[in-house]
């Protein structure tokens, strides 16, 4: 016994049970086989003929009554109904008739003949019933029903009762062989059963004793394993939660810092931008100084200009008001020789006056010398027209003479007056004209100088301004180069983030291995 | 070794679940019923006057199925009207195939000698809609439609009838009078009796169980009373220019000159057209004098039908034969031999039939007609009062009682 292996100790006594389990089963299937051809020989056979014989019985009942029932019928309708219904039924008994044959044996065929005979001649005379019945020959219908019709059904009713006789007692033949078999499957079965139950017996002190002892041992120390493994597992996968929240910090922050940085980068090209538009401002500025620069020498040339004309302006002007003021003043000494028509005109008024005053002395004569004077009259008539008319003349030159005179007046006066504005505002607005040009001429060198300073401080400005431009867009590019290598420490620290969650799914999965290995020996602490 | 268990097994598996199968309905092609090839046996019932037209339609069909089956077809004359009772007599050992009229229709289908037609929707719509609803019980069709021409209607002579005289009965029964000829019309079958009453409002029919009749010809209420047909009758009976008699008496009138115009039906046209040459003339039924009025005489009309034994031992060959004397073809031929009209729409459609004056005169009557659904106990009572009538009453009977015993012996159970 102590040569056996383990393998062949479990192996044997378990073979031993399989092989006396299989005999014994196949003792069961014989017998069972035995049950069952002895059971369907009578189901099949016997029991089935009984109800086949019992619907034939029935179907032949069934024809019987429906052909009653068409000679009782009192309209087509009913009678074509049932015709229809006994020759369908006709049909089914004709094939029950011919499926009844297989059960059909020895004595019980001469029996079958003579129900298949009488058969036929009870549907004979159901044929002539129908007729009789369908054609109102009632009498002969009933005729037929009592006689053939009944006659037949009687010897067919006779010859299915002496079929089951002879099938019960077929039936009770095998009923006795079943029973026999049945005892013998009973004893074979018992022996099976005493021979199992001591293998049974004999395997489990096997098994107790090389199987179930050292199992338990083993599985004490699997779980004592398991245990630490459980235990070493929670606490990496513990440490793992922290390194993965440090991670995972980490990683937030170097995004802050990332957008931090990228938005500085974005500032700082903003500040470049402005930059680069100062330069071209400064640039401009330079350029536009240039051009003042250029235009305050114009300028200066320009006041030079302007304060000879000036001068020269002043020497005409002087000059002419000079001419014109002796030319004005013998005009107007001139035209007070006007004065002298009023005493004219007063001399010919006092001579028409005087010649007026003759002319009446004339007239008066003439009236006094009468006729001698009338033509003397006459003439002094016209001397005093005469001189009412040189009185009226006289009147109306002086009258003109006086708008004459008023006006010479006005004349020489503001003759006088443009002489004087002349010589007072004119020249000495030309005065005022000369020194301003010469100021604008002083004023136009002093803005070329200070335009001359400007441009020099541009020029400094916009090289300086060149250089912060340069400088700030060093500044950009490694700002730029900063920020993309903070972004690829995120990347960085996320995959390291996402490193750790998979330790610790791993981890997790592990202590779940740890449980079910557990779990799985607990089923062998009942050993 | 684990290969060589798991094949075993598969193959334990399958042989369990084929052992399951084997009982399952394996089913067997049903076999197309051909027609016997040893010989067909066929015994055919026909009109007497039909034998030369069946010889013919007979020898067509052997010809037609020549290689097919050996056959022995034996053709029996059988009255048409009697086909029924001869059958019923014996109807295992009846005809085959036979023809008979469509009131025995009923009683045929309730012995059960009849079956419900194979591919009836060909022959409804080749046959006429009334040929088909007197072949059909509850529209199942039972028979062929063989003729539709079972009615009557009025035959003259021009010779002696205008187309004027022929409208009126008493006038021609007159105009016979005055030539010393007779106007013949058969009393002795209820069939034409009933075209006096048709159009009077007294009725006579069928009841709803197919078997017993309803009549009111002995009525005494309405505006024509049952004895105002009879008074019509017997003064009718009592012309000299009338006769009442049957087929034959009518055909032996009309040849020896004796009748010059009769009620009768078609089976009769060829006959009387060879008789009265071109002096023959058909008409719709004339009318009649009743309680002081015109009176349209009525008919009854009727179909021939053809059926199959349905205890024939070559039903299959039985229901060729009577499909091939119901067709087309061999109704014209019908029409030509014996002047009977088709049911078959196509042969009755033919140039041929619609000139027929027999059909015309037919077809005319046809608005004044009705199916001929009447039961047994209808005939004789119908011929014991018109004998008493035809005598001139004798025992000088009442009209009424006598009515009343029509009628009695007509709706009794």
């Amino acid at each position: 016994m102590k040569n056996i292996s383990l393998k062949q100790r479990l192996i044997i006594p378990i073979a031993l049970l399989g092989i006396v389990a299989f005999l014994s089963n196949i003792l069961s299937v014989i017998n069972i086989h035995n049950v069952n051809a002895n059971a369907s020989n009578i189901a099949d056979n016997y029991m089935d003929s009984k109800s086949r014989l019992a619907e034939i019985c029935q179907a032949s009942m069934n024809i019987h009554k429906m052909a009653l029932s068409h000679i009782v019928a009192t309209d087509y309708d009913t009678m074509i109904t049932l015709v229809q219904q006994i020759k369908e039924e006709e049909r089914l008994l004709d094939d029950m008739l011919a499926e009844y044959k297989k059960h059909v044996a020895g004595e019980d065929k001469k029996q079958y003949e003579s129900l298949l005979s009488n058969y036929d001649s009870f549907k004979h005379a159901l044929v002539h019933l129908v007729c009789a019945s369908a054609g109102h020959k009632t009498q002969d219908a009933y005729g037929f029903a009592n006689g053939d019709v009944a006659s037949y059904a009687s010897a067919m009713e006779a010859d299915i009762d002496a079929m089951n006789v002879s099938i019960s007692e077929q039936t009770s033949d095998a009923r006795k062989r079943l029973s026999a078999v049945y005892f013998i499957s009973l004893a074979v079965g018992v022996a099976a059963v005493a021979a199992c139950a001591l293998l049974v017996f004999a395997d489990l002190k096997l098994i107790t004793k090389y199987v179930v002892i050292p199992v338990k041992s083993i599985l004490k120390t699997i779980q004592d394993s398991s245990g630490r493994i459980n235990h070493m597992t929670g606490e990496v996968l513990e440490k793992t939660q922290d390194s993965k929240g440090s991670a995972a910090g980490l990683s937030a922050l170097a995004h802050e810092l990332s957008a931090t940085i990228q938005k500085v980068a974005g500032n700082v090209a903003v500040i470049n931008e402005n930059t680069k538009s100062v330069r071209e401002d400064v640039h401009n500025i330079a350029e536009e100084c240039s051009a003042i620069t250029d235009y305050t020498v114009h300028m200066d040339a320009r006041a030079d200009a302007m304060q000879q004309s000036a001068q020269k302006s002043v020497e005409i002007t002087g000059a002419k008001a000079e001419e014109i003021l002796h030319s004005l003043n013998d005009a107007i000494e001139k035209s007070r020789r006007v004065d002298q028509i009023k005493n004219l005109t007063g001399e010919i008024l006092a001579i028409s006056q005087q010649t007026r005053l003759i002319a009446l002395n004339a007239s008066v004569e003439a009236a006094n010398a009468g006729t001698a004077g009338k033509g003397f009259a006459v003439v002094a008539r016209e001397v005093r027209e005469l001189a009412n008319s040189s009185r009226e003349t006289a009147n109306r030159i002086q009258s003109i003479n006086e708008g004459v005179t008023s006006a010479v007046y006005n004349l020489s006066e503001n003759a006088q007056n443009l002489i004087d504005y002349m010589s007072q505002s004119v020249l000495t607005e030309f005065q005022a004209f000369v020194q301003s040009g010469s100021q604008y001429k002083e004023d136009a060198a002093c803005i070329r100088r200070f335009m001359d300073g400007f441009y020099e401080r541009t020029e400094c400005l916009k090289s300086s301004v060149s250089g912060i431009a340069d400088s700030i867009g060093a500044i950009t590019k490694a700002i730029d180069e900063g920020a993309s290598g903070i972004t690829g420490v995120a990347g960085n620290t996320k995959n390291l983030a996402s490193d750790m969650e998979d330790i610790a799914q791993r981890m997790g999965v592990n202590q779940e291995v740890v449980e079910q290995l557990e779990k799985e020996t607990v089923v062998f602490d009942n050993l | 070794m684990k290969r060589k268990i798991r094949l075993w097994l598969s193959l334990f598996l399958l042989a369990i679940l084929m052992s399951g199968c084997q009982k399952s309905d394996s089913k067997l092609l049903e076999e197309e019923q051909k027609p016997d090839s040893d010989t067909v046996n066929l015994t055919v019932w026909g009109a007497e006057e039909d034998e030369e037209l069946l010889s013919q339609i007979i020898d067509g069909f052997q010809s037609e199925y020549s290689g097919q089956a050996e056959f022995l077809i034996t053709y029996m004359p059988q009255s048409e009207s009697k086909c029924m009772d001869a059958l019923m007599a014996d109807l295992e050992q009846g005809a085959d195939v036979f023809a008979f009229a469509d009131d025995q229709l009923n009683a045929l289908v309730a012995a059960g000698a009849l079956e419900p037609v194979e591919n009836p929707e060909s022959f409804k719509q080749s046959n006429l809609p009334e040929a088909v609803l007197a072949a059909s019980v509850n529209d199942t069709l039972y028979a062929l439609p063989l003729t539709a021409d079972n009615g009557y209607f009025l035959y003259y002579n021009k010779q002696y009838f205008s187309e004027e005289d022929i409208a009126s009965f008493d006038r021609m029964q007159d105009i016979a009078e005055e030539h010393g000829k007779k106007v013949s019309m058969e009393w002795s079958s209820g069939w034409y009796v009933y075209s006096l009453f048709g159009s009077t409002g007294l009725t006579v029919g069928l009841n709803d169980d197919g078997i017993t009749n309803y009549c009111t010809w002995n009525s005494t209420e309405g505006e024509i009373k049952g004895t105002d047909v009879a008074q019509a009758m017997t003064a009718m009976a009592g012309h000299p220019g009338f006769i009442s008699t049957d087929d034959a008496g009518f055909l032996e009138g009309v040849k020896n000159g004796t009748i010059i115009a009769g009620i009768n039906g078609v089976w009769n046209a060829v006959a009387v057209e060879e008789a009265w040459g071109s002096n023959f003339g058909a008409a719709k039924l004339p009318s009649y004098t009743c309680a002081g009025r015109e009176v349209q005489m009525t008919s009854f009309s009727g179909y021939k039908l053809i059926g199959v034994n349905a205890y024939s031992k070559h039903r299959k060959w039985a229901a060729r034969l009577a499909e091939w004397i119901a067709n087309e073809k061999n109704q014209k031929l019908r029409f030509q031999m014996r002047g009977q009209g088709p049911s078959n729409r196509n042969a009755a459609s033919s140039e041929e039939v619609q000139n027929s004056p027999a059909i015309a005169a037919l077809l005319e009557q046809a608005e004044y007609s009705c199916l001929q659904r009447i039961g047994g106990n209808f005939w004789e009572p119908v011929s014991v009062f018109t004998a008493n009538i035809l005598e001139g009453n004798p025992a000088g009977e009442s009209l009424q009682e006598q009515l009343d015993t029509m009628v009695e012996g007509i709706t009794a159970p």
